[in-house]
């Protein structure tokens, strides 16, 4: 076989050669055929992203050696970003961890030491901080990107067997507000819609998401919506320019954190011009005060009379105008169907739960929600914060299903799944990630967890953590592929085997649930995480003498972890745990998913309509199983979401609300961070593959001309940024991006000079605990001219 | 060292080849690359649209206004980077993301015979 | 074992000459030629290293107006740098020491 293909691949090189001339080759149709017999596809989910692109690794002689895209899926219909395609090179890279390693201190140098070691040595630790401290002295912090199963194992250990709600994870910086938003307007989390409604969508209001580098396969989906469709109107609100922004007929220029005055005034327009639907409003909504209290649509009208168009684009400055919120406020209320989509510029704020209310207050006053191309739809960052962390029971203040804490019969039901006592999992939620590492700060948390996350570079005002981090009688552990500025600070590291290396679902943004099988060997002595879990859990319960504890995993004993171990998970968690939750997805089961080439969205009860694809629209009878079998009236659209008890849509009264820190004469700068197309996250593994490195290889401030030309610098120079916190030095990028005023930076970098968490601020919102990320205040100034630089991966 | 810059060979080889006496004219609408000039690590480390804007504008441009310039997919996800740089992308690289169009399409021909490189539409 | 896809464009009467030439590298192959002087050829050599020194020697010849690559193939090269191997100039990691 090797003769015939290095046969064909001359061929293909002749070929390729004589078709930049014109000339025929005898064998031109012998050359382009795909030569891959030896070669294997296995079909499973992207790991960089929400989206949920379904890719195939294609395989040959036990090791990845490609990947395309499915073209059946409804997430990307064949489609691959860059980052997505070249993924999989991280699997073969030397860097890999493959032996777990210890060191009594963290001034120590680790040593190789085998599993056994590293698990027993894991279960003392958390073990003695248990009898010594209590079970709040222990925490898990997880992520986004952790399969499904292994986020319910994690948290079933931590909250049935060692009984803490320290059960929090990096979802927690990015979409908590998301979260708060849907359950306080729409009773449920979650997206009513999906992408879907991005082919039917006549206007789309794209507030606060760089869609065009953060998703760019979606963004393809809503580019080819608009090339096909000439009058579909795209409004791009952001204070930042970007390259959304191309393909954006209005861009809504604004100081950061003057949003919320923006989607008021747009909701003063739509009732002062009438363009609200007055039947949707009386079927289905209900206003509510900021006080939780049951008002109507005269005392919305008067709470937005302060919010003209006129004087909210004298607060909102950029480049606003009057105008522009009126024709704004027009094509999102006449068109045939508007779709908001919004992520972190909305989510990652002090008031990021009310600016999601206030979206979806735009949405239920024009009635565009649940037709088709109509919703309000919170792309997700991460492969899995949906499905695994919000669904899964991931944050510390949700158990499995969608089931609050604090609620009594709901942590029984789980306690019953598990065949445990009632009373067994603590009433009180534990710490949220800021509180989490605060207790980590002030020595309360004595044995911490990081899985596949890396908060040494993702908390804000990441330098006062990592004292924390640093402390030697906190014990971290840390589960991980490669070396991250994370594993700088922990005592255990274990090495895990990365995705198509172990079976698992993946819930991406619009409530679909994918399976990826394993396709390759992990680098001998790295393991599935659900493996690790299970064994440390036995020797846990050994040590602390609590049958209770191996009883978390014991229905899973002898079953091999690559795919037998994780599809019991899957089962218990989705037969036992998600049964009439609003995330009902028993019918999602392997057997199912595996026929499906994208997925199936939840609701879906049953395997049989699980096979069609599942639900589309929430709420909608006739394509909703749950508001069929939970409807209370004749009315199309049932919302049975649990966080509302009238079954209504509410409308909340939102003040415009300062950031925690705004631009002062010391700090007279905004200061903004984001993400960039080549990269994910903190680049521990995009900056390991050449291709994206070097398409992106630091971090850039970037400068709006008219301040660089104030201030002297050109593009190219060194320039620090500093806030009360800490400061950084990168390169200048001077264009028309950030508003005046503005600056932005990227946060893949995890150089120190580069890395810009150290600036960011950590106030949080109030409501969903998550950080300010997107705005705080700073100073620039010139430092030099251009340096050379050089790309840094942490590499331990 | 198992990954060998190629961009020596290259340069080696630097030669306009759409300037050459010997080709066949009438070629239209085939951007022929020159081959690439040696670049230094950091060089390396600039983003390859960032010269092309100047250095071959025309390509540039083209690549901006397409679909693939408004859907973020640059230089490198066809053409790969200094060590596995690729004139002229293999039809599989295509197909990693346009599988629909790979079961459509005429298979005896590279895309590119149809599809014009860098605007990506279909020649007339 | 790289394998490159070049067009050799020569004078049109020295072609044949030419031809006779590349013939005697181990590893070129051609493929094609036409009346313009435009030659195809394969070069399967076991190191880009090698085909490096091939493509400088063909172009040595006066005859020879130029020599463009259209396709390199490394498919043994891309699985990513070998185990422990280091690409130079790219991570500057640091060594993992204390703390």
């Amino acid at each position: 076989m090797a003769q015939s293909r290095r046969e064909f691949l001359k061929k293909t090189a002749a070929l390729s050669a004589a078709s930049y001339i014109g000339m025929n080759l005898p064998y031109a149709k012998a050359g382009v055929a795909p030569g891959a017999e030896e070669q294997t596809w296995h079909r499973g989910s992207c790991r960089l992203c929400g989206t949920g692109c379904r890719v195939e690794l294609g395989v040959k002689n036990g090791k990845a050696v490609a990947l395309r895209g499915v073209k059946d899926a409804r997430t990307n219909f064949g489609y691959l970003c860059m980052k997505g395609m070249l993924f999989w090179k991280c699997m073969g890279h030397p860097d890999r961890l493959t032996k777990p390693l210890f060191r009594e201190k963290k001034t120590d140098k680790f040593k190789e030491i085998s599993w056994d070691q590293a698990l027993d040595i894991a279960a003392e630790k958390f073990a003695d901080a248990v009898k010594q401290n209590g079970s709040n002295s222990v925490g898990y912090y997880g992520s986004g990107q952790c399969l499904t199963e292994e986020t319910y194992l994690f948290q079933k250990v931590f909250r049935g067997g060692l009984q803490t709600n320290n059960v929090e994870g990096n979802p927690r910086l990015c979409m908590a507000s998301a979260v708060g938003g849907y359950l306080t307007s729409f009773g449920a989390d979650e997206p009513i819609g999906g992408y879907a409604d991005i082919e039917q969508a006549n206007c789309f209001f794209i507030i606060g998401s760089n869609t065009a580098e953060a998703h760019p396969v979606l963004f393809r989906r809503i580019m080819r919506r608009k090339l096909d469709n000439k009058d579909v109107k795209v409004i791009n609100a952001d204070p930042r320019v970007s390259q959304t922004s191309r393909i954006a007929d209005l861009h809504l220029q604004f100081d950061p954190g003057t949003d919320l005055t923006l989607l008021n005034a747009m909701a003063h327009v739509i009732i002062e011009e009438k363009l609200y639907d007055e039947k949707f409003l009386s079927d289905y909504t209900a206003f509510k005060s900021g006080k939780n209290e049951t008002v109507d649509l005269e005392a919305y009208r008067k709470f937005l009379a302060d919010y003209t168009p006129e004087k909210a684009a004298a607060i909102c400055r950029g480049n606003m105008t009057a105008d522009k919120i009126r024709q704004t406020a027009r094509w999102f209320a006449t068109s045939k169907a508007t779709l908001s989509l919004w992520t972190m510029g909305i989510n990652q704020r002090k008031q990021g739960v009310w600016a999601n209310n206030l979206i979806h207050n735009l949405h239920i006053l024009t009635g565009q929600l649940l037709k088709p191309g109509a919703d309000s739809l919170s792309l997700t960052g991460q492969p899995n914060a949906c499905g695994g962390v919000r669904e899964g029971g991931g944050l510390c203040h949700i158990l499995p299903g969608h089931r609050p804490v604090e609620k009594e019969n709901l942590r029984n039901q789980v306690e019953e799944a598990w065949g445990m006592p009632k009373g067994r999992i603590p009433a009180e939620p534990g710490y949220h990630t800021m509180a989490m590492f605060t207790a980590v700060n002030e020595g309360k948390i004595k044995a911490l967890w990081v899985n596949c996350t890396s908060p040494m570079q993702s908390l804000p005002n990441v330098e006062l953590y990592a004292k924390g981090m640093k402390r030697e009688d906190v014990f971290i552990v840390c589960t991980d592929i490669f070396p991250t500025l994370t594993t700088q600070v922990v005592n255990l590291i274990l090495p895990a085997a990365f995705h198509f290396e172990k079976t698992g679902v993946y819930g991406c943004t619009e409530r679909r649930s994918q399976l990826t099988v394993k396709a390759v060997d992990a680098p001998k002595g790295a393991m599935p995480e659900v493996w690790i879990v299970r064994e440390w859990a036995r020797l846990l319960a050994i040590k602390l003498q609590d049958p209770l504890i191996a009883k978390c995993v014991e229905s899973y004993d002898g079953l091999e972890p690559d795919y037998a171990l994780p599809k019991a998970i899957w089962d218990e968690y989705s037969q036992k745990l998600t049964k009439g939750r609003d995330n009902d997805l028993r019918g999602a089961t392997y057997e199912v998913m595996k026929q499906m080439a994208d997925g199936v969205q939840w609701p879906a009860p049953t395997e049989e309509y699980a096979l069609t694809g599942g639900t589309v629209k929430k709420f909608v009878r006739g394509m909703d199983p749950m508001a069929d079998s939970h409807a209370k009236d004749d009315k199309p659209y049932q919302f049975y979401g649990p966080a509302h008890p009238d079954g209504k849509l509410w409308i909340w009264l939102r003040e415009q609300a300062a950031p925690e820190e705004v631009p002062d004469a010391e700090y007279p700068f905004y200061l903004s961070t984001g993400r960039i197309v080549d990269h994910w996250h903190t680049s521990s593994m995009t900056g390991r593959i050449p291709e994206l490195l070097r398409a992106n290889p630091y971090a850039f401030v970037e400068i709006n001309p008219k301040d660089a030309a104030k201030l002297g610098i050109i593009p190219g120079d060194m320039v620090e940024v500093e806030s009360r916190r800490g400061k950084n030095m990168l390169p200048a990028k001077v264009y028309e991006g950030p508003t005046q005023g503005m600056v932005f930076v990227y946060w893949h970098d995890q150089h120190p000079d580069r890395l810009i968490n150290k600036v960011t601020k950590d106030a949080f919102d109030p409501g969903s605990k998550e950080p300010e990320f997107k705005i705080c205040s700073c100073r620039i100034k010139r430092i030099s001219g251009p340096q050379a630089l050089t790309p840094f991966i942490y590499n331990g | 060292m198992k990954r060998k810059m190629i961009v020596s060979i290259l340069l080696a080889a630097s030669v306009v080849l759409g300037a050459g006496p010997g080709l066949s004219a009438g070629q239209e609408g085939k951007v022929v690359p020159e081959g690439h000039a040696d670049l230094t690590d950091q060089q390396m480390l600039i983003a390859c649209s960032d010269c092309h804007q100047t250095e071959t504008p025309d390509i540039y441009n083209q690549w901006y206004e397409s679909l693939h310039g408004i859907g973020m997919v640059k230089c490198y996800q066809c053409h790969g980077t200094f060590e596995n740089l690729v004139v002229v992308p293999e039809k599989s690289v295509c197909g990693a993301c346009h599988s629909a169009a790979m079961a459509k399409c005429p298979t005896d021909k590279p895309c590119g015979d149809c599809h014009q490189p860098h605007t990506f539409k279909v020649k007339k | 074992m790289p394998i490159g896809g070049i067009i050799i464009s020569v004078r049109p009467e020295k072609t044949e000459e030419i031809l006779f030439v590349l013939v005697q590298f181990p590893g070129v192959e051609v493929h094609g030629h036409d009346e313009q002087g435009n030659v195809v050829a394969v070069i399967d050599a076991p190191s880009t290293w090698v085909m490096e020194k091939i493509v400088k020697k063909i172009n040595v010849f006066e005859a020879v107006l130029s020599i463009g690559f259209t396709y390199l193939n490394m498919e043994d090269e891309v699985d990513g740098p070998a185990p422990g191997e280091r690409i130079p100039g790219l991570f500057h990691g640091v060594e993992l020491d204390a703390g």
